[in-house]
């Protein structure tokens, strides 16, 4: 397994600053990409380019960071449902729930082929964007606490690695969650306008 | 400087082209013998294949008004695309051949050829070529051309073979929104800073966020529309010009073409003048049958015949902040690039946009080509310490089970990249594997361009038991190459997807014509019946509804007049026998009469919303 970490030169870890993941890609990318006049001979941008996928995403960075940490595939999905909340199951409830509600306005709305007839549907519309708008809110919060305990899991493969393990991995999940959710609610938003 | 070593930098633009070249650390862009830089994208065709030469740019542009149904205009517009999506919506004043599903074939009356749009693409290109020889003194064979970053795979297949129909080699394809960036951080390589740059040009519309950072040009995100520019602004303004009444859709024959031509060029001029002046009078005389027209059009009717464009390219901007996941205030400038960029609207629209005022500080007209040039500079070696990560704009991947788009490559990933996923036979004793490569963001595979498709064998065995893996690389133009390896057989098979555009079995055209054979046999004034009455169901209860709410905020008259029209839609639904004119005409005035309380409406709902938020 290709360990990003070590492409772009970094500690392996799970928390790192953005800015620190960028600057260490443009630093390559100045060797590495085809067109910097810098380039040496045979160098492989598309693996740099990747590496900076993986780690310039929380979760896909901790999934990777945990692969590698128990020399695992990182393509595989993690430790199976066991490391789902009660709390995130809720909340894909609630945000499952949303998209449709949205997507059954945005459908009616699709049909209208007046202004009268749509300016009807417009206050049902803006209710349901604005429970989009709130639940994408709520889900950054999320994806942020769930970032900010990644000091923790560093700590922990140090001190504790059975227990980094099993936190990281349920942490890793549910960032998979989120940040998926997050884009689906995003996207559905980007609709309304 | 020698012919080898130097790289030309082109933008080969929807209605202008230009070319630069490095010269001594610095781009500069070249001039035809008559000090010209900006050259007309268009072609125009003698009477007859021995009769005459091929006039291109400016000399072309003047032969327009006399012939314009052999003279090609916005050529760039049908770049990479079928026969069969060419609707009659789009406004070309020129026919176009081909049967659906096939490449497009550009069709001159008198001329036996039929041409596709990439060999009229090099015409111009040829010609650019030329005059950068005679300003430069040498010959030139590289080049960088751009195209617009929404382009897709087909798209920039069919530009490149235009620069090498042109004798040039294509060292690359490149975005127009991100080669405007170079132009604008060519002077600001020390500093570290986002941008957005939002392109409108004649025929296409971007938006792409970057961020610059020593040297260091990395695209973060891209959005856009291939089909939206200022060509649709003159269409739409030519179409309220002549008010239906030369019934500007029937125009085929080279008659109607000769006045549509008339119509489109003198709205492309009061546009022009509107971005100075607060209202326009447009003369055509003897325009049909010794009849003139004149029409005063003001800046504010212009704009509001252009509002939904706007709309469309607003959207494409909070599209690309989404996926970036940033506020407009995350943004240090917004530069606007592209010739369309010069309506105020545009301005003051980009302004609401991003909460700022739009950075002008770059031309118009030839950013993009000196971004072009500065990307030559790089790739020669006559430019260092820049470098260019730029992004693939639509999602690549494959069909999987369920007809569902599974993708590999997400759009915005930087180029160049890869990726691979491994599948496997869904049922026992299959015996190969169809791989349908799609490109798009729609979740099912049917309503994304296909690339191409092919067929990998493998050995007959229990469902699950095939391994093939499948690599998808982008090179650094942003063309694919799609890699399935048999992984129990070691058997590969590659696709370079050169000449996507000839695949006539794809499902969409196949999808198109079975819609038009079953339209062929509906009666066409029962269905148009159906639709009229559905729409007057739409009104009605929506007429009751509001008025309900709105009465005592409108104006008596208002109310009496709606009413009124309402009154003519229930009796023409009642009338027997069916009038379908009538209703038509009713529904229309009905919905003409309430704009004004359908705009009430939304204000209403709007501040009930704005209430109820803590």
């Amino acid at each position: 397994m290709v360990d990003h970490f070590n492409v772009l030169g970094l500690g392996r870890k799970a928390e790192i600053p953005d800015d620190e993941i960028q600057k260490a890609f443009h630093a390559l990318s100045r060797e590495q990409h085809p067109d910097a006049s810098a380039a040496k001979e045979g160098g492989d941008f598309a693996v740099v380019s990747e590496a900076y996928r993986v780690l310039g995403n929380p979760a896909t960075r901790l999934k990777h960071l945990l692969a590698l940490e128990f020399e695992e595939r990182d393509d595989k999905p993690g430790a199976g449902g066991a490391g789902i909340s009660e709390d995130l199951v809720q909340l894909f409830g609630k945000v499952g729930g949303a998209l449709q509600a949205a997507d059954e306005i945005l459908a009616k709305r699709e049909k209208q082929q007046t202004a009268l007839g749509k300016a009807v549907l417009a206050k049902e519309e803006l209710e349901r964007q604005g429970k989009l708008r709130e639940l994408a809110a709520f889900v950054d919060e999320e994806i942020g606490s769930a970032c900010a305990r990644f000091g923790e899991i560093d700590g922990l493969l140090e001190s504790d690695r059975e227990a980094g393990r099993q936190i990281g991995e349920a942490l890793a999940a549910r960032l998979g969650f989120l940040t998926k959710w997050q884009a689906k609610i995003r996207e559905k938003i980007m609709e309304f306008v | 400087m020698d012919g080898d070593d130097v790289i030309v930098g082109i933008d080969l633009g929807t209605t202008n082209s230009l070319i630069g070249v490095v010269d001594s650390g610095f781009p500069i862009l070249l001039a035809d013998a008559e000090g010209a830089r900006l050259l007309p994208s268009v072609v125009s065709f003698p009477e007859s294949e021995s009769g005459g030469e091929v006039l291109v740019g400016a000399p072309a542009l003047r032969a327009r008004a006399l012939h314009p149904a052999r003279t090609v205009t916005s050529v760039k517009r049908l770049m990479g695309r079928r026969a069969g999506e060419i609707t009659g919506k789009e406004e070309l004043g020129f026919a176009v051949a081909g049967e659906a599903g096939e490449p497009l074939r550009i069709a001159i009356p008198g001329l036996e050829s039929r041409y596709a749009p990439e060999e009229i693409s090099a015409l111009i290109l040829g010609r650019l070529k030329e005059n950068a020889e005679k300003a430069l003194g040498f010959s030139v064979s590289r080049a960088v051309i751009t195209v617009p970053a929404y382009f897709n795979d087909a798209q920039r297949t069919a530009t490149m073979r235009a620069g090498e129909l042109a004798g040039f080699a294509v060292e690359r394809i490149l975005n127009e929104p991100t080669a405007a960036a170079l132009a604008y951080g060519l002077d600001r390589l020390t500093e570290k800073s986002r941008v957005a740059v939002y392109d409108l040009g004649g025929g296409t519309f971007d938006i792409s966020i970057l961020e610059l950072h020593e040297g260091v040009f990395q695209v973060i995100g891209t959005h856009g529309d291939t089909q939206l520019g200022g060509d649709d602004f003159d269409a739409a303004l030519a179409a309220s010009m002549e008010d239906g009444r030369w019934k500007m859709e029937d125009g085929v024959e080279a008659a109607a073409i000769g006045v549509r031509a008339r119509l489109l060029e003198a709205a492309r001029e009061a546009k022009e003048k509107l971005s100075v002046e607060e209202e326009v009078v447009v003369r055509l005389p003897f325009l049909v049958d010794g009849e003139n027209l004149e029409r005063t059009v003001t800046r504010g009717e212009f704009e509001k015949l252009i509002a939904p464009f706007l709309d469309r390219t607003r959207r494409h901007c909070l599209h690309v902040l989404a996926d970036a996941g940033l506020e407009p205030g995350d943004l240090d400038e917004v530069i606007l690039v592209g010739g369309s960029t010069r309506i105020p609207r545009v301005r003051t629209l980009v302004a609401e946009i991003f909460g700022r005022e739009p950075n002008l500080s770059q031309h118009p007209d030839e950013a993009v080509a000196l971004g072009a040039t500065i990307q030559g500079g790089i790739l020669s070696g006559a430019l260092k310490e820049m470098v260019l990560l730029d992004v693939t704009p639509l999602s690549l991947g494959i069909e999987t089970f369920g007809g569902l788009m599974n993708v590999i490559i997400a759009r915005n990933t930087t180029i160049p990249a890869k990726a691979g996923e491994m599948f496997t036979n869904a049922v026992a004793n299959q015996e190969s594997m169809l791989i349908r490569v799609l490109q798009g963001e729609r979740e099912m595979a049917n309503d994304n361009w296909e690339l191409g498709k092919f067929e990998i064998p493998f050995e007959k065995g229990q469902r699950g038991s095939a391994r093939v893996g499948v690599q998808f690389a982008i090179d650094e133009n942003g063309i694919l190459e799609v890699l399935a390896r048999d992984t129990v057989r070691n058997h590969d098979k590659v696709l370079k997807i050169v000449d996507a555009a000839v695949d006539v079995e794809d499902a969409k055209v196949e999808s198109m014509i079975s819609e038009s054979v079953e339209h062929a046999f509906e009666d066409m004034n029962a269905r148009k019946w159906t639709e009229a009455r559905l729409k007057s169901e739409e009104l009605l209860p929506a007429v009751k509804a509001g008025v309900a709410a709105l009465r005592s905020k409108m104006k008596e008259g208002e109310v009496s007049r709606i009413e009124a029209a309402a009154h003519e839609v229930k009796a023409a639904l009642e009338n027997e026998p069916r009038d379908l004119r009538r209703l038509q005409e009713a529904n229309d005035r009905l919905d003409e009469v309430t704009q004004g309380l359908a705009g009430l409406l939304v204000e209403k709902a709007m501040d009930e919303a704005l209430e109820e938020r803590p």
